[in-house]
């Protein structure tokens, strides 16, 4: 085969590429689902799971380096999508499989339609956003209450999240329906970036999305942040420009930072005063989306760039919080006490690793990613003339330093006073635990290369 | 959208408003649970009718559809499990 033809036939396949990626994942969790307690429906999933995120991969890189149509930040999201889809697959396969849950099929099936949803999201257009964020939520939901049948207060935070991805999704559909000048035009933006915000739980402030990540079953909680919140803050950055022009973008940027500078102080606040570990791991996890968002909303490429980092950042420390904590109290809905992370650095040496080392990214501390992307939000926000986003978001960071003091210390300073075993082996989670703690630790020494692709996409996606 | 029409019929914006309005209201202050979904659907019929009155995209109308079925599919399957759940001593009521 020449080169030409291997070319002809890239060319071919990244034509379809987008379809496969979208589909894939949804006919294989038909056939997860119709293989029901079948011990190969796991396989079947993998397998299934793997190509996607290879076709999303490539199809992200080729978007990136400009060889698709595809816009290039979302090649880069689609990327982020996709190594977050395999981390989460490899954290819910660890979390479902319990001995207690006999047929772990029908969950790893949501998982798998879950992921479409979320890489459907990465393509630029108002109908992949109006359609995956809510649909994404409404799995999320029925995932959460299929991993705690008995727990009253899961199903009712479940139903609760149902109830704001549906005004949300109504909200969002709305504004991207509607059209007209002036006022009009105002107003359905206002509507799409309610929709958005309510949908990725950014508003309102420790809301039903918070309540869903704090109660949601570990399978189910990786979801969250990586796969509905971040995609779903990318494209409320895809919304602004189009539909708007002039005062209006500006008006819209402007009102979309301020949302963010109050959501990372207020749910910094919330993360340092919170008494139950997953309260703190929803609230910190929270922090840093607004962070996001004030990045996408500076619309510049600078924004953009540091926007893009400080998702990864706000993906790896999702999965380092979470995967830590699942491995302590692995039951939905469970208060999980900061006693318990007493002399976890014993008991759990790399669990205890990952959820230090997460906590520190959150902080902003010096030699994690989350320092980088920090320091690039904190620029971007003052080249926009925004000293009071950049004055919250060093805020909020100031507040998560002694939340990481106090982790820290019962981590790796206080006698353990575990008497129960943990319920979950955790061998499943180790790979994830071991693969944030280094990319965070890495990321943190020299990201040079990151920020470059961001700078690259962000830059070629249109930043001012 | 840029397929939609430039301006919406006011009285279908009048009946989107008020039933979105009314929709938003039931959802943020139903005291149960029935309340609250039935007030998410309204949300959602206003939106229908708002983007319908908007001459928005069939694909945006298909998209809203399909949500709406969705919410009201899993809503279902999660009072029923909430019905079936065992009963609290101290979480105090079926709303939050």
């Amino acid at each position: 085969m020449t080169e030409a033809q291997v070319l002809q036939w890239l060319a071919q396949w990244r034509s379809v590429a987008p379809a496969f990626v979208i589909g894939a994942p949804l006919i294989v969790a038909c056939v997860v689902a119709a293989m029901g307690a079948s011990r190969w429906a796991g396989g079947v999933a993998a397998l299934g799971m793997v190509l996607t995120c290879a076709a999303a991969i490539d199809l992200g890189y080729a978007s990136m380096t400009f060889r698709t149509p595809m816009e290039p930040v979302g090649g880069f999201m689609m990327i982020v999508q996709a190594g977050a889809a395999l981390v989460v697959f490899l954290g819910a396969g660890g979390t479902v499989s319990q001995p207690k849950t006999r047929d772990a099929s029908l969950p790893l099936a949501m998982v798998l339609v879950a992921i479409g949803f979320a890489l459907v999201m990465t393509i630029r257009a108002p109908e992949s956003v109006a359609l995956g964020a809510p649909m994404l939520g409404l799995v999320l939901a029925a995932l959460t209450a299929a991993g705690a049948a008995s727990h009253r207060a899961t199903v009712q935070a479940a139903l609760m999240a149902v109830c704001a991805f549906g005004v949300g999704a109504a909200l969002l559909t709305a504004g991207l329906g509607l059209s007209g000048e002036g006022l009009a035009r105002a107003f359905a933006l206002a509507l799409a970036m309610a929709g958005v915000l309510i949908v990725c739980g950014v508003f309102p402030f420790d809301g039903p999305v918070h309540q869903l990540q704090r109660l949601a079953p570990a399978g189910a909680s990786f979801l969250i942040a990586p796969c509905v919140a971040l995609p779903a803050l990318y494209a409320l950055s895809t919304l602004i420009e189009p539909r708007s022009a002039g005062d209006l973008a500006n008006t819209a940027a402007l009102a979309l930072a301020v949302m963010g500078a109050g959501a990372t102080v207020v749910s910094a606040v919330q993360a340092a005063l919170a008494r139950d570990v997953r309260r703190m791991i929803a609230s910190t996890i929270g922090s840093q989306l607004a962070c996001v968002l004030i990045g996408f909303a500076a619309q510049t490429s600078a924004g953009g760039a540091a926007g893009l980092v400080h998702a990864v950042t706000c993906a790896l420390l999702a999965f380092g919080l979470i995967g830590a904590a699942a491995v302590v109290a692995p039951h939905a809905g469970v208060v999980m006490v900061f006693e318990r992370l007493d002399g976890l650095g014993k008991r759990r040496p790399l669990a205890a690793a990952a959820f230090a080392v997460s906590v520190l990214s959150a902080a902003g501390a010096p030699l994690t990613i989350g320092f980088l992307s920090k320091w690039q939000l904190i620029q971007a926000a003052l080249g926009q003339g925004w000293w009071w986003a950049a004055a919250a978001i060093v805020a909020a960071s100031l507040v998560m330093v002694p939340l990481a003091g106090r982790v820290i210390e019962r981590l790796y300073f206080t006698p353990d006073t575990e008497a129960e075993a943990p319920a979950l082996s955790g061998v499943a989670l180790t790979p994830v635990l071991i693969g944030v703690t280094l990319a965070t630790l890495a990321l943190g020494v020299s990201a040079a290369d990151l920020a470059l692709w961001a700078v690259h996409v962000a830059s070629a996606g249109g930043g001012r | 959208m840029e397929a939609a029409q430039p301006l919406f019929d006011r009285a279908y914006f009048v009946a989107a408003l008020v039933v979105l309005g009314l929709g938003l209201w039931l959802s943020l202050s139903a005291p149960r649970w029935l309340g609250r979904l039935l007030g998410v659907v309204l949300t959602q019929a206003g939106a229908l009718i708002m983007v319908l009155g908007a001459g928005a995209p069939g694909a945006l109308i298909g998209v809203l559809i399909a949500v709406m079925t969705a919410t009201v599919a899993i809503a279902s399957a999660l009072l029923l499990r909430l019905q079936n759940a065992p009963q609290p001593h101290d979480d105090g009521g079926e709303a939050p």
